[in-house]
């Protein structure tokens, strides 16, 4: 992987900010952390950093006031309504006690104009008050770099909130002054394309301050979310997305609890490819793992034998050597039998609350398949009527409008009076935004109607632009009709059914879901790396959410004197997920870089998984 | 030698009077002698004024009127405020006037009120009688005697703080006898002479009688005085006709000069050059002090050395009445006159030493040289070895090049420029080749100015003090665009300090036009700065709104890129509707989030909503701010918008917030109300059904002591069923229309969870199962009963049997089950599960295969 864009130098950029931000404001202080960041400041400072910096105590952000602590208090928190009102009744609650003390708010990655606008209305905003931190990306792994914001996908997706593009759109022109501009972009949906406009003019007003840097990246694919649905919401089976399902990863990070250590303690486990072992078995099939596992269990205690029947002098040197090296492996190796233990318990004993995971990927196989619906509804009822876990229903249920581009209204109806009388009447609601998402929706039966009466309420309004585009919209809907089999089938990402996978030497990216599936996010990836385009794509692309763009550099530049490093930076890909990215996905592309000799670097605005993504658009009310 | 035609011999110098312009662009009949008139540093802007004390006809309205130095108008003002009593040009080529109550104006060049300032009090009361404007470090300054002969200093007129000096001893009724400023590097004094005493004054009050060293003569009174550009050299003029010159701290006497006539001089000023002479030995200084009488012109050098030009006088004027104006710049003396516009200075030494009489100075010789080459002469190779010889080719060229670049006429130029090339050509040096360069560009832009159009009269010493930066400023503030935008363009300055910053400050010019119409005008601009990077739209339109000019800047504004810029600006112009597009335009939401606060504070609510209804990407921001900060508003919006669907799931979103029940059912029979207004029928249902499960649950709350709070329909039915009221369960299945599916589940998991096996048997046999058997065992299973699971086995299936008891996690059983029968594939998923924690089954289960797959 040698001359791969080094992204740490990314976590140094915003560590950099920070410690500037955190000396301008002298003296001793206390941090207080928006939960949602602690594991994101977690990862590009540490304790230690912290103290050197004048940082005393850290405090997490809640509603609870915090009386405590010194006179010079930083919050650093997420541009939120809920983040603006705590602060204003923490400081409010300083001023009852009549404590004098210093406020900083750092909002990361800025400071919106409704923060500003609440703080003044709760009386406590003052000059010099706020600071934007920005913090860009996380390097999660060598290939891997986050914004850590989960709450894009809802506020995109879901509200049609484009505040956070702007955030990726500034994340996008960060990465080209650093790692030069990206030649070749292409793109698939709405948000991307807000995005690469934004992109633009966001670079446009830097000036003309081009980077005298050769472009160490040749392409750029920008992905919506929303134009892939499916992949997210399928039970994942590789290791590291097995690891995320059931443990949850954040940041980068596994908590290992005491079934897993075996011991008292959890143990919080770094993920990423300095662990040599994890990063051979992260993105196996799951039952390449234990296998694996075991044979490497065996090397080692190979390893630690031969030191038994070892002379003094060769001993000395394997202590000194090889010693530390083989303990860590051991520790780790210890840490993933464990893990691996924990997953196939999951796997084989299923629960009562989670159901058989046999039986859900036979089901979610179906689906994708396009087989056997009745016997899937049947089953989702089932589902329903045990009161399994919510969100696995909900999974399951999005599966199946995704995968049928939405429900008949009959069974639409059915399975969500059914939920609710299973789950609770506020889910009304939780379907509702799904609804808004695209999750889960109901399939148009009165076409022409539904148009007409669109229209007609447009005309209202009198705005005939968008009544128009409302119009091409409601007919690129209809002839989306059951687009993900169309799609499916013109990318061939389900095979045939009876084929045998090999699931040991995987031949495709379909190895990720057991051969069952090979994402449609990675697909589109390969054949825009591979076709420099979407040329000859279109009756594909048309299908999906969204329009789709593609800028190219000139032939002719390309053919000149760069030629040497050029060629280079033309094998580097970056993939950006506007929503998020799972751990399947990123397995994927890893295989496909390593099939076709490129370095794929993808960009996220968060990890994401089934439930993650879910849990984002159900309504916790209470 | 046409070259040294305007030359005179000046002791060991040579002193030349160079014509800039003749005649002058102006009409002859104008008068000099009987205007106010002052003349700038740096390339001699004239400004004029009728003298209101010669009572013209314009009374006390004269007019102003501004020349560049060839005398072509610029513009002219009539004066309309108090009396003017006199005029000077600042550093930056503003046009200061000082009225006789003390009262400073300042204006451009176009006459234009820049603003003003006043001199205290003590002007005001007492008026002010004379005034000196000089050009310290500080930048311009400026001295006023008040009537009481009280002197007021000003030492920038930029941070106008008035500062009053020490008085002068012994004044009573009359003026002082003459005074003058002593410019100083922090702070400015006064030297004024009470007849024969002379004292300097500074604003501290002190006050320190000056005695000029080594006078020898014994006049009574000095009449004039003047001091240098620089502040070194001071002149004093006696009653006796005799001019003492010295240093300007009076320790050094340079010389005392009888001129025999003992009138005030008309005006008594230095001629130096100011700008070189810090790097110059004393006696090397080019320095000389001019006098003026009418119709005579003295120039006197410090050993006595002098000439006499004779001033043309203004025929028009009564004799005896001086009509030329003196006016000391950094490098000579401007003197205008009706018919000229001349410069006094010493010949530079690079001139001289070419152009002398005789010179075998090494300038010289290649001139020579490149003269005889002209001709084919043989000389010319004579002339060359004569300089290779002596190695002083390189200082040849070197003088011939700063020679040119002295030169007024460009023919002089001309034939020195080409002698330096000549000799360039045989001495490879870099330096001389960027002096060259640097020459040639600098001529050119000199001669550009000098042409009477601009008439900026510039020296080539003068413009390397000023700097060309400083020169193009000064061509964009006298609006030559065109020029100045040639320069930078010559010069290649990089476009966003020189080209682009010229087109900007042209369309801050162009917009203040009013007689061009809006479209046109934004038109021409947008034409014009097409190509230009870096131009700030926003600055533009911003002057454009100084000027009242507001359609133009809207439309100016369409080509801003900057789109907080562009918004910023629509704001204050009170565009909030047309900001809120842009602002949308702009993909940034937090701008277009401002821009809505904005409208939101400056119209009312209907406008409000009908502005932000026509952006819908507004509009659901805007949604999304009510749902965090104003519920109610979001409510209305939705009721406006006849979007009862997304109001009614308001109103459930309140129903779920609050604990209240009377509050929870008012919320959800406005949801009802919503969901019928939109013919949602599900909505209508489910909002009823979840009613009426309200109603239940308070009823059955009433009844028992359970808490059904927040409890599904479900989970209200499995309560009901686990505190054993069935009656009360089944009632809900009917009302509810549970499926049997459904209450089966409820049944097995409920009997099960109360450990009431004998019933769960039971049940199991009231009905064939809906759902088959197996829950039966997992629930047994889960609550710890594995001995009722056999009961249920056999209602299994047959060939479900084996993976009901995997699903369950007896393996153990499943193993013999499927060894009993036989079964390939039981086996094999037997297998699967055993894992590692069964490796006795796993070896029993694999016997079995292997027995099986021999057969």
């Amino acid at each position: 992987m040698e001359s791969f864009p080094d992204v740490r130098i990314l976590k140094a950029q915003a560590r950099e900010q920070f410690t500037i931000l955190l000396g301008n404001f002298y003296g001793k202080k206390d941090l207080v952390i928006d939960p949602s960041l602690m594991t994101v400041l977690d990862r590009i400072t540490g304790l230690q950093f912290l103290k050197e910096k004048g940082v005393d105590k850290v405090y997490k952000l809640e509603h609870k006031e915090i009386l405590g602590g010194g006179n010079k208090r930083v919050y650093i928190v997420r541009p939120s309504v809920k983040a603006m009102r705590h602060i204003a009744a923490h400081i409010h609650s300083d001023r009852r006690a009549e404590k004098m003390r210093a406020y900083k708010i750092f909002m990361v990655p800025r400071c919106l104009h409704v923060c500003e606008s609440i703080l003044e209305q709760e009386g406590v905003f003052g000059p010099n008050l706020i600071e934007d931190l920005n913090i860009g990306f996380i390097p999660l792994d060598q290939d891997i770099i986050s914004l850590e914001n989960p709450a894009l996908l809802n506020s995109v997706f879901m509200e049609g909130d484009f505040t956070w593009l702007h955030t990726v759109a500034h994340s996008i022109v960060g990465l080209q002054t650093t790692f030069g501009t990206i030649p070749n972009v292409y793109g698939q949906g709405h948000a991307a394309k807000i995005v690469e406009s934004l992109t633009n003019t966001l670079t446009s007003e830097l000036g003309e301050k081009k980077s005298p840097l050769q472009h160490q990246i040749g392409h750029l694919v920008v992905l919506d979310r929303d134009v892939d649905y499916v992949t997210p919401l399928c039970s994942q089976v590789t290791y590291e997305g097995l690891l995320d399902d059931i443990f949850e990863i954040k940041c980068g990070v596994v908590d290992f609890g005491p079934e897993v250590t075996k011991t008292e303690k959890s143990v919080k486990t770094m993920l990423n490819s300095e662990d040599s072992l994890f990063s051979e078995i992260r993105d196996r099939h799951f039952t390449n793992v234990f296998p694996y596992l075991s044979a490497r269990a065996k090397e080692i205690q190979a390893n630690y034998d031969k030191s038994h029947s070892m002379e003094l002098k060769d001993l000395k040197t394997f202590v000194s050597s090889e010693l530390k090296g083989l303990k860590q492996e051991h520790r780790s190796l210890t840490l993933h039998i464990g893990a691996s233990e924990v997953i196939m318990k999951h796997k084989t004993k299923g629960s009562l609350r989670r159901g058989d995971l046999q039986d859900i990927l036979h089901i979610e196989h179906s689906l994708l398949e396009g087989s056997d619906f009745r016997e899937c509804v049947n089953y989702i009822e089932e589902c329903i009527h045990r009161q399994y876990d919510m969100l696995l229903t909900l999974r399951l249920l999005c599966l199946l409008s995704c995968t049928t581009s939405g429900l008949l209204p009959k069974d639409y109806n059915n399975l969500k009076h059914k939920f609710l009388h299973s789950y609770g009447f506020e889910h009304m609601l939780t379907f509702f935004n799904l609804k808004k998402a695209g999750l889960l929706t109901e399939a148009q039966t009165g076409k022409d109607t539904s148009i007409e009466s669109n229209l007609n309420k447009l005309a209202d309004s009198r705005t005939v632009g968008s009544a128009v585009s409302y119009v091409t919209s409601s007919l690129a809907a209809l002839q989306k009709k059951d687009w993900f089999r169309t799609v499916s089938k013109k990318l061939s990402l389900i095979p045939k059914p009876g084929t045998e996978y090999n699931l040991k030497k995987p031949s495709d990216m379909a190895y990720v879901f057991g051969g069952a599936y090979t994402p449609l996010t990675c697909r589109l990836v390969e054949q825009a790396i591979q076709r420099q385009g979407w040329g000859g794509l279109e009756d594909v692309l048309r299908h999906l959410p969204g329009s789709n763009f593609e800028k190219l550099e000139a032939r002719s530049a390309k053919a000149g004197k760069s030629a040497s490093s050029g060629e280079q930076a033309s094998k580097v890909a970056l993939v950006y997920f506007i929503g998020g990215v799972t751990y399947s996905e990123v397995a994927a592309l890893r295989f496909l870089a390593k099939q076709k000799g490129y370095r794929i670097l993808i960009a996220t605005t968060a990890i994401i998984n089934g439930n993650r993504m879910l849990s984002s658009f159900v309504e916790t009310v209470r | 030698m046409s070259e040294t035609i305007d030359w005179n011999p000046f002791g060991q110098k040579t002193i030349r009077k160079c014509t800039l312009y003749s005649p002058m662009c102006w009409k002859s009949n104008i008068d000099l002698s009987r205007k106010l008139s002052c003349i700038s540093k740096y390339g001699g802007l004239i400004a004029l004024s009728n003298d209101e004390s010669q009572g013209s006809k314009a009374g006390n309205r004269p007019d102003v009127t501004i020349y560049n130095a060839a005398g072509k108008e610029i513009s002219t003002f009539r004066w309309n405020s108090g009396a003017l009593i006199g005029m000077a040009w600042t550093h930056n080529d503003d046009l200061l006037c000082l009225q006789e109550d003390g009262q400073v104006l300042i204006y451009n060049v176009f006459g234009q009120f820049q603003r003003s300032f006043t001199m205290g009090k003590d002007c005001r009361d007492n008026k002010v009688m004379e005034f000196e404007v000089f050009i310290g470090q500080q930048g311009t300054g400026l001295v006023a005697m008040s009537g009481l002969f009280r002197f007021l200093l000003v030492n920038n007129v930029d941070d106008p703080k008035v500062r009053i000096l020490a008085d002068v001893p012994g004044l009573k009724t009359t003026p002082p006898s003459s005074w003058c400023v002593l410019p100083g590097s922090r702070t400015s004094k006064v030297l004024a002479a009470n007849d024969n005493d002379v004292y300097l004054l500074d604003q501290g009050g002190h006050c320190s009688q000056q005695i000029p060293t080594g006078l020898t003569a014994n006049p009574s009174s000095y009449i004039s005085m003047a001091v240098s550009v620089d502040g070194k050299h001071v002149a004093l003029y006696m009653n006796t006709g005799t001019i003492w010159i010295g240093s300007s701290d009076f320790q050094e006497k340079y010389c005392e000069f009888n001129t025999n006539d003992g009138r005030r001089p008309k005006q008594l000023l230095w001629c130096c050059d100011s700008i070189t002479s810090n790097t110059r030995r004393l006696s090397d200084r080019d320095i000389a002090i001019v006098v003026y009488w009418p119709k005579t012109l003295l120039v006197v050098g410090p050993k006595k050395d002098w000439v006499r030009y004779s001033v043309e006088e203004d025929l028009n004027v009564p004799s005896g009445m001086a009509s030329a104006v003196l006016s000391a710049d950094m490098d000579g003396i401007r003197i205008v006159t009706v018919n000229r516009h001349d410069f006094l200075q010493h010949v530079p030494n690079a001139v001289e030493g070419i152009f002398k009489v005789g010179s075998m100075a090494p300038g010289a010789l290649l001139n020579d040289a490149a003269k005889e080459y002209n001709h084919q002469s043989e000389k010319a190779d004579e002339y060359l070895r004569m300089l290779l010889d002596n190695g002083q080719l390189p200082e040849a060229v070197e003088k011939c090049t700063l020679a040119a670049a002295a030169e007024f006429q460009p023919r002089i130029q001309k034939l020195l420029l080409s002698a330096a090339s000549f000799g360039k050509s045989f001495v490879p040096s870099i330096k001389l080749t960027d002096l060259f360069v640097n020459t040639c560009q600098n001529l050119r832009i000199l001669n550009a100015v000098r042409d009477f159009n601009i008439g900026i009269a510039l020296t080539a010493a003068q413009l390397q003090h000023l700097t060309i930066n400083c020169l193009i400023d000064r061509l964009v503030s006298r609006r030559e665009f065109q020029l100045a935008f040639h320069i930078c363009k010559y010069l290649k300055i990089p476009e966003d300090q020189g080209s682009s910053r010229i087109l900007s400050h042209w369309a801050c010019y162009k917009v203040q036009q009013s007689n061009v119409d809006d479209t046109s005008n934004a038109r021409a601009i947008r034409d014009k700065l097409q190509s230009a990077r870096g131009v700030s739209y926003a600055d533009i339109a911003e002057k454009a709104v100084e000027s009242g000019r507001k359609d133009l800047a809207i439309k100016l504004l369409e080509f801003e890129p900057r789109a907080a810029e562009q918004v910023r600006l629509l704001s204050k112009l009170g565009k909030h509707t047309l900001a809120l597009e842009k602002a949308v335009m702009s993909g940034n939401t937090d701008l277009a989030y401002s821009a809505i606060a904005r409208l939101r504070e400056r119209t009312n609510l209907s406008e409000f909503l009908v502005a932000i209804r026509q952006q819908p990407i507004a509009y659901k921001l805007y949604l999304k701010s009510c749902r965090e900060q104003n519920e109610q508003m979001l409510k209305d919006l939705h009721e406006q918008e006849d979007n009862f669907i997304e109001l009614a799931h308001c109103h459930i979103h309140d129903s779920c917030s609050t604990f209240r029940p009377e509050d929870r059912v008012m919320s959800l029979h406005a949801a009802l109300d919503s969901f019928s207004k939109a013919r949602d029928d599900f909505g209508v249902k489910a909002t009823e059904e979840q009613l009426q499960l309200l109603r239940d649950q308070t009823n059955f709350e009433q009844q028992t002591d359970h808490s059904f709070a927040e409890l599904s329909m479900h989970d209200t039915i499995h309560e009901l069923l686990i505190t054993n009221q069935l009656k009360k369960a089944e009632q809900l299945r009917k009302q509810y229309k549970v499926n049997d599916k459904r209450w089966w589940w409820l049944r097995i998991q409920s009997l099960a969870e109360i450990g009431s096996f004998n019933e769960l048997e039971s049940f199991s046999k009231s009905k064939k199962s809906p759902i088959g058997y197996l829950p039966f065992i997992e629930m047994c299973m889960k609550y710890n009963a594995p001995g009722e699971v056999p009961k249920y086995i056999s209602k299994v299936s047959q060939e479900k049997r084996v993976s009901a008891l995997l699903k369950v996690g007896n393996v153990k059983a499943a193993a013999d089950l499927a060894i009993q029968t036989r079964n390939l594939v039981d086996l094999d998923m037997t297998l699967k599960r055993c894992g590692v924690e069964h490796r006795e089954i796993a070896e029993q289960v694999k016997g079995a295969l292997m027995q099986l797959q021999r057969r």
